[in-house]
C-alpha cells in the first residue's frame, strides 16, 4: 500500500530551528543549552569573581548579596566557579564527543565498506573495548594516563569510539547494498569517491543523532572522573571535582555541593532532552 | 549482420554459486553455458522469471560479477580474463528501482556528472560542460532548473528519466536496462518506453533489455532470448519467437501472460 | 441473507488521511456494489485510492490516521464502519477474507504454516485441535498444494513466493467468507505462477460462492479474471462496467488513455503515453480529476462531472457522456 503523498522512501526530515521549536520540551532544552553555551563563552564577563580568586577571610560563607551562591572552603565564589565550569564540562564534552564521533565513524566506515581483514581487525578491536564496562574502563585509562583533564577526555573518547564505530559499521553495511552504490561501481569511480560522496553523507544523520544523545552522558562522565580525582585537578573549577570536596560540607554548608550538583543535573538534562528532540526529527524510521 | 563485429558477444558463460543451508551445500548454476550475440542497433530482450539467471548474466556484463568460465566480448575486446579492463562509459546501466538507484542527497547535476569520472579526460571535458548537461536533461524530458534539485524531490517517472540521462551522459554504445519500467505506473511506463525507443535511434544505442514483462519486450525489442534455469531455451527475432514459439517453456510463458481480451 | 442483497455495499465513501499539513483526501464519493458470486476488479495507478478502499473495507488502515468523511460500508449486511474492534475481528475471516501483495510477510515467520492455518480455523469454528489440523490439511489441498502434510510443517521462509501465496489464500478462505479481497496478490509473483493463482482464485470463489474484490494496477489481469471492473483515478471512480464494456467500449478518457498506453503482447502498436503525472492528493482539484491530462477536455470539465449511466451497470464520470446518457445518476 502506498500512503498518498509520501514517497516510498521516507525523505530525510530537515532539521531546522523551527522544527526544533515546535515541541515545547525540546524548545526549553534548546534555550537552556544556548544559554549555557553563551555563559561558557562569556564567563569572564558574566562571572562576578575569578574562578580561582582565593579569599580566606570569607571561607564557606553562606549565600549573600556579594556571593550569590556562597563561597567554598578557600573563599572562592561558587557562582563564578560554576559559570567558569561550564567551559570545562560543556566545552570538553563537545570536543570529546566530536573526536569520538569522527574517529569512530571513520573506523566503522572503513570496516563496513572494505570488509574482510579491515572488518575483522577493526571490529574485533572494537569488541574488546566494548567488553569492558565503560565507566570502569574510563577510570582505569584515566588513572593509567595520569590525572589531568586532557587524559580524562582522552579516556572518555576511547570509551565512546566503539559506539560510533558500530553505528557507522551497520549503516555502511546497509548503504553499501544500495543500488546507487552498485551504480557507482559500474561507472568506474574509485572506492574513495564512493565512501566520501555516497556512504558518509548518507550515514551522517544517524551519527549526529548519536552525538546529541551522548553529550549529556559525556558531561556526566567528566564529572564522575573529576569527582574521583582523575579529571581536572584543583584549582580548575570542574564541577565533579567541586562536589568531591564539596560533599564533605553537605550538612552545614549545603549550598556548596547542592548547587554544583544542580548545575550538573540541569546541563545533562538539557542536553539529553535536546538530543531526544533531534532524534525524533531525524529518526529514519519515523513515519509521516 | 554476421560479418561485422558484434557489439556484445557472450560465449559459453558460466557462473555457479555455492551456499550452505542447514549444513547442506547447495550448488546453483545461475548461468549455465550461455552464448549470446548482440549486434549494433539491436534491442535484445532477455526474458526470464525470478531465478532464471538473467540478473546474474546482466551483472557479469555490467562488470559487477566475474564469470567462472566463458568469455564476454565487447566490440571484439574481451571483458573477462587477466588483461581485461572494463570499458567504463561505453557500457551503461539503467536499474529497476528509481528510488534507490539515485543517491537521494545528490543533486541531479552531481548525479549526471558522476559517470564522467570514469572516462577519458578528453571525452569528459566535452560532456560535462553545463550546456551539454542541460541539453541532455531536456532531451529526456526534464527542465534545466531540475539540475539543482536533489533527487528525492522527484517522482518515480522523473527519477527514471534522470537515471536514463545519467546512463547517456558518457555516450555509451551499449545500454543495459534492468527492468526499467517495472516499478512505474502504467501511464508513466508508456512515456519511458517511448523515450527509450526514440533515444535508441537518436544516440545509436544498442540495448540489452532485461524483463519479465513480455508485452514490454515485444514493444521495444527486435530480438529476444528466453532464459530458464541459467540456459537460453530459445532466442531469435521477437516477432517470430512470439508468433511461433518452439520451446515448451517459451510457450508456457506466452500462454501465462495476461492479455487484454 | 436474501438472494438480492449485495455482499458488499459501499455507499458514497470519502476518506482522508491525517498529515502534518492537515487532512488529505484520498478517496472521494466512491460507491460500489458487489453481488453474491461476482468477481469484481479495481483498477488504478498509484494514488487512485484502490488499495485504500480495499483496506478500509476490512478496516485494516491505522485507525488514528484515517478519517471517514462520509459514506458507509456494509459487508453481508454488517456495518463495517461502526463496528467495534471485537465485531470487526469476528467479521474478518468469517465474512471478509484478505489476500495481501507480499505473501512472505503476510505470514508469521515464527510459526509453521499448518499451525497458522489451524489457529485461523479454530478462531472461527468450534473444533478440537486435531480437527482443526485435519481441516488445515484439507484447505491446503484445496489450494492445490500437493504433499500438504509436508508443507504444513514448513515455515514461510522455506516456501517459495507462489507457495506462500497459496497458504495466504487458504488462510483467507478457511472460514468460507462472503467476500474475498485480493490486494495486488500476484504483483510480486512470476508470470507463470500468477496464472496459476488467478485460476485458483477463480475456482475457489466458484466452489465457495465467495464474491471477490480484486485490486490491481494491471488492466490485463483484471480483464481476464473479473466480470465487472471499477476504474479509479485520483481518489475517484471514473468508470465502471462489465469488463467487456470497459475494454471494448470505454467511455472515460482516462480508461481510453490507459488502454492506449498498454503495451500488447500480440503486436506492436504505437504506445500512446498519458502526458503528465498522476495527481497529488494534497492538491484536490475542483473540477474533473483527470482534467490536467485529458486530451478531450473542454470548458464543462471545470465542474466535477457526476456519474452518467451509459447503459445499465455501465457508468462514466465524464461530461462527454452528458448527451448520450438519459441523465446523470449518481450510481
Amino acid at each position: 500500500m502506498r500512503m498518498p503523498g509520501v514517497s516510498t522512501r521516507v525523505a530525510k526530515a530537515t532539521l531546522t530551528l523551527r522544527s526544533l521549536l515546535t515541541n515545547p520540551v525540546t524548545a526549553t532544552a534548546l534555550s537552556v543549552v544556548i544559554l549555557l553555551l553563551l555563559v561558557g563563552v562569556l564567563a569572564p564577563v558574566v562571572a562576578p569573581y575569578g574562578a580561582t580568586s582565593v579569599d580566606l577571610a570569607n571561607r564557606l560563607a553562606p549565600m549573600s548579596g556579594s556571593h550569590l551562591l556562597g563561597t567554598d572552603e578557600v573563599g572562592r565564589d561558587i557562582l563564578s566557579r560554576l559559570l567558569y565550569g561550564v567551559r570545562i564540562s560543556v566545552g570538553v564534552s563537545i570536543a570529546t564527543v566530536a573526536c569520538a564521533a569522527v574517529i569512530g565513524m571513520l573506523l566503522g566506515t572503513v570496516a563496513g565498506y572494505f570488509g574482510r581483514w579491515a572488518d575483522t581487525l577493526i571490529m574485533r578491536a572494537i569488541d574488546v573495548v566494548l567488553s569492558f564496562p565503560s565507566l570502569i574502563l574510563a577510570i582505569a585509562l584515566a588513572a593509567a594516563l595520569g590525572p589531568n583533564l586532557l587524559n580524562a577526555a582522552l579516556a572518555i573518547a576511547i570509551v565512546k569510539i566503539p559506539i560510533y564505530a558500530r553505528l557507522a559499521y551497520a549503516e555502511t553495511l546497509s548503504t553499501r547494498q544500495q543500488l546507487y552504490v552498485r551504480a557507482a561501481k559500474t561507472f568506474g569511480v574509485g572506492n574513495a569517491f564512493i565512501v566520501r560522496r555516497h556512504i558518509l553523507p548518507n550515514i551522517r544523520s544517524s551519527i549526529i543523532v548519536q552525538t546529541t544523545l551522548d553529550l549529556g552522558d559525556v558531561i556526566l562522565l567528566i564529572s564522575t572522573l573529576g569527582f574521583l580525582g582523575l579529571g581536572a585537578q584543583p584549582p580548575t573549577p570542574e564541577w565533579g571535582a567541586m562536589i568531591s570536596t564539596g560533599w564533605h560540607y553537605l550538612i552545614d554548608q549545603w549550598w556548596y555541593p547542592t548547587f554544583t550538583g544542580a548545575a550538573i543535573f540541569l546541563t545533562v538534562m538539557s542536553f539529553n532532552l535536546l538530543g531526544d528532540g533531534v532524534r525524533d526529527l531525524l529518526d529514519p524510521t519515523g513515519r509521516d | 549482420m554476421p560479418d561485422q563485429v558484434a557489439v556484445l558477444e557472450v560465449r559459453s558463460l558460466r557462473k555457479t554459486f555455492v551456499t550452505s543451508r542447514q549444513r547442506k551445500k547447495l550448488t546453483t548454476h545461475a548461468v549455465d553455458d550461455i552464448t549470446l550475440r548482440v549486434d549494433a542497433g539491436d534491442a535484445i530482450g532477455v526474458v526470464g522469471e525470478s531465478g532464471s539467471g538473467k540478473t546474474t548474466l546482466a551483472r557479469m556484463i555490467m562488470g559487477l560479477e566475474r564469470p567462472d568460465s566463458g568469455e564476454i566480448l565487447f566490440n571484439g575486446v574481451p571483458l573477462t580474463g587477466r588483461r581485461a579492463s572494463f570499458p567504463y562509459g561505453d557500457i551503461q546501466v539503467v536499474f529497476q528501482d528509481p528510488q534507490s538507484s539515485l543517491d537521494p542527497q545528490m543533486t541531479v547535476y552531481e548525479l549526471l556528472k558522476e559517470p564522467l569520472r570514469g572516462i577519458s579526460k578528453a571525452k569528459r571535458a566535452k560532456y560535462e560542460a553545463l550546456p551539454a548537461l542541460e541539453e541532455l536533461a531536456s532531451r529526456v524530458g526534464l527542465r534545466p532548473e531540475h539540475l539543482t534539485r536533489r533527487s528525492h524531490q522527484f517522482s518515480g517517472g522523473q527519477r527514471q528519466r534522470i537515471a536514463i540521462a545519467r546512463a547517456l551522459v558518457t555516450r555509451p554504445s551499449l545500454m543495459i536496462l534492468d527492468e526499467p519500467t517495472s516499478a512505474l505506473d502504467v501511464s508513466i511506463q508508456a512515456q519511458i518506453l517511448n523515450l527509450l525507443g526514440s533515444l535508441q535511434r537518436e544516440y545509436s544505442l544498442t540495448y540489452l533489455f532485461i524483463s519479465h514483462n513480455l508485452a514490454v519486450v515485444r514493444h521495444l525489442c527486435n530480438r529476444v532470448a528466453v532464459i530458464s534455469h541459467g540456459r537460453i531455451v530459445e532466442s531469435g527475432d521477437t516477432d517470430t519467437v512470439f508468433a511461433e514459439p518452439q520451446d515448451a517453456y517459451t510457450q508456457k510463458l506466452l500462454a501465462a501472460a495476461p492479455s487484454l481480451r | 441473507m436474501t438472494p438480492e442483497a449485495p455482499v458488499l455495499s459501499v455507499d458514497n465513501l470519502s476518506l482522508s488521511f491525517r498529515s502534518r499539513t492537515g487532512p488529505v483526501a484520498v478517496l472521494r464519493n466512491v460507491s460500489i456494489d458487489i453481488q453474491p458470486g461476482e468477481i469484481v476488479g479495481f483498477v488504478g495507478e498509484s494514488g487512485s485510492g484502490k488499495s485504500v478502499t480495499a483496506l478500509q473495507i476490512a478496516r485494516l488502515l491505522p485507525e488514528d490516521q484515517v478519517l471517514v468523511d462520509s459514506g458507509s460500508i456494509k459487508v453481508a449486511g454488517h456495518d463495517v464502519l461502526s463496528a467495534n474492534a471485537r465485531e470487526m475481528n469476528d467479521l474478518r475471516g468469517s465474512q471478509i477474507g484478505f489476500i495481501f501483495q507480499e505473501p512472505m510477510t503476510a505470514l508469521s515467520p515464527t510459526m509453521a504454516v499448518g499451525t497458522q492455518l489451524a489457529l485461523a480455523i479454530r478462531r472461527h469454528a468450534r473444533c478440537s485441535r486435531k480437527e482443526a489440523q485435519r481441516r488445515a490439511l484439507e484447505t491446503l489441498n484445496e489450494v492445490r498444494i500437493e504433499s500438504a502434510d509436508h508443507v504444513a510443517r514448513q515455515y514461510p521462509f522455506q516456501l517459495s513466493g507462489g507457495m506462500c501465496q497459496r497458504v495466504v489464500i487458504a488462510l483467507a478462505m478457511c472460514a468460507s467468507p462472503a467476500l474475498l479481497i485480493a490486494d495486488e496478490p500476484t504483483t510480486a509473483l512470476d508470470v507463470t505462477i500468477q496464472a496459476d493463482i488467478l485460476n485458483l482464485i477463480r475456482a475457489l470463489a466458484a466452489d465457495h460462492g465467495t464474491s471477490v474484490l480484486f485490486v490491481s494496477h494491471d488492466l490485463a489481469v483484471v480483464s481476464e479474471l473479473c466480470q465487472r471492473v471499477f476504474v479509479l483515478y485520483g481518489g475517484e471512480m471514473v468508470e465502471q462496467g462489465s469488463s467487456h464494456d470497459i475494454l471494448n467500449g470505454p467511455r472515460h478518457p482516462y480508461t481510453k488513455a490507459l488502454l492506449a498506453a498498454l503495451p500488447h503482447i500480440s503486436g506492436t502498436k504505437e504506445l500512446q503515453p498519458i502526458p503528465g503525472e498522476p495527481p497529488d492528493p494534497r492538491q484536490a482539484p475542483a473540477g474533473c480529476v483527470f482534467l490536467p491530462r485529458c486530451p478531450e477536455a473542454f470548458a464543462r470539465c471545470e465542474a466535477k462531472p457526476p456519474s452518467f449511466a451509459i447503459q445499465s451497470a455501465h457508468t462514466a464520470a465524464c461530461w462527454l457522456n452528458e448527451q448520450i446518457a438519459e441523465g446523470p445518476t449518481d450510481a
